[in-house]
């Protein structure tokens, strides 16, 4: 497409903070936009070389295009987490468009002691629990800590298929049938689970980050973390892993 | 250390964020216990896997439903405060 390679930022370390919107910067996608002026295209097309900062300081002085730009940058992110969340279209869109309407509304009060995404996220994380609760309804254990009891290291399940990887993730993480491997592992998971390692490891969160927007300790959202991360390698590795290059498990245990 | 404490510490080893001491004693157990140096491997490789996967993209018709939304919202907020 003939497109620039996408600089690196400083400020927002994590490689999709950079690279969520490069497919909008596709003029294709900027024509199918209706009602653009040329000035918001001039934006559109230059926002990876300006900084988030400076984009919410310009949003919250009362331009639209450029919290319209921060929208673009982040609309992806904000619906996968969503989608994998809640794993239902149209939820997920609620979600999306709740967040971003949130985000209008709440603009004046972000006090940029948190980085735009994570505030993005959390509030995405938020409306995605009421969606949750919602669903289960009152009688169900709910995913808050204080009605189910913490878990620990002790029940911890030890890995049982271990091998090498035939393949490293880079030649992996283009190809078709592992994008599906990874979101049906992703679905397989408990979703107390599933959350912790979507926030934490998926959109980079920190721990605390993580946390906080789950409202958990950081104890057990770590416990959740470690077993999220060891169910995914038992589920991978069993399709990944070089069944010449197994190692037994009863070589395991000492 | 044993395979069951190089699992519990296995979370801050692979972020970074492990204690030296414990660094020290997990990477002496990796050194004599291969399966731990492959979990070990493996669960980086699957960290990483997610971590460059592509996020969904949003479908074409929502998309521009959300981007009206907020122009509409903005312009109810905006309108507000003056």
């Amino acid at each position: 497409m003939g497109l620039p390679a996408c600089p690196g930022r400083a400020i927002t370390p994590h490689w999709r903070r950079d690279h969520g919107h490069c497919s909008e910067r596709r003029p294709r996608r900027v024509c199918r936009r209706p009602g653009r002026t040329r000035r918001a295209n001039l934006i559109h097309t230059t926002t990876p070389d300006i900084a988030d900062a400076e984009l919410v300081q310009r949003a919250q002085a009362g331009d639209l295009e450029a919290f319209e730009a921060l929208t673009r940058r982040y609309e992806q992110r904000v619906y996968s987490l969503a989608l994998r969340m809640l794993r239902h279209d149209q939820d997920a869109e609620d979600v999306t468009q709740q967040t971003f309407l949130s985000a209008v509304e709440g603009l004046g009060g972000f006090r940029r002691e948190a980085s735009f995404a994570t505030w993005l996220l959390r509030i995405a994380t938020h409306a995605a629990l009421k969606v949750i609760r919602k669903r289960q309804g009152l009688e169900t254990v709910s995913l808050e800590e204080t009605t189910q009891p913490a878990e620990g290291y002790d029940q911890i399940p030890h890995p049982e298929y271990i091998a090498d990887w035939r393949h490293s993730p880079e030649q992996l993480v283009h190809r078709r049938e592992v994008r599906r491997l990874l979101e049906e592992a992703l679905e397989k998971l408990d979703e107390k689970h599933r959350l912790v390692f979507l926030l934490r490891d998926v959109e980079g969160l920190s721990v605390k980050e993580t946390a906080e927007a789950l409202r958990l300790s950081e104890a057990n959202t770590k416990v959740r973390l470690l077993r999220a991360r060891l169910q995914l390698r038992e589920q991978l590795t069993r399709t990944l892993g070089d069944p010449r290059r197994r190692v037994e498990r009863t070589a395991h245990e000492h | 250390m044993k395979c069951a404490e190089l699992l519990a510490a296995l979370n801050e080893y692979v972020d970074g964020t492990v204690d030296p001491a414990i660094c020290e004693e997990f990477e002496k157990h990796m050194a004599g216990c291969n399966p731990c140096q492959v979990v070990v491997d493996n669960i980086r490789k699957t960290i990483t896997l997610y971590k460059e996967g592509k996020p969904h993209p949003l479908p074409v018709k929502f998309r521009r439903q959300l981007h009206a939304a907020l122009r509409q919202r903005w312009k109810e907020t905006h309108c507000r405060k003056d």
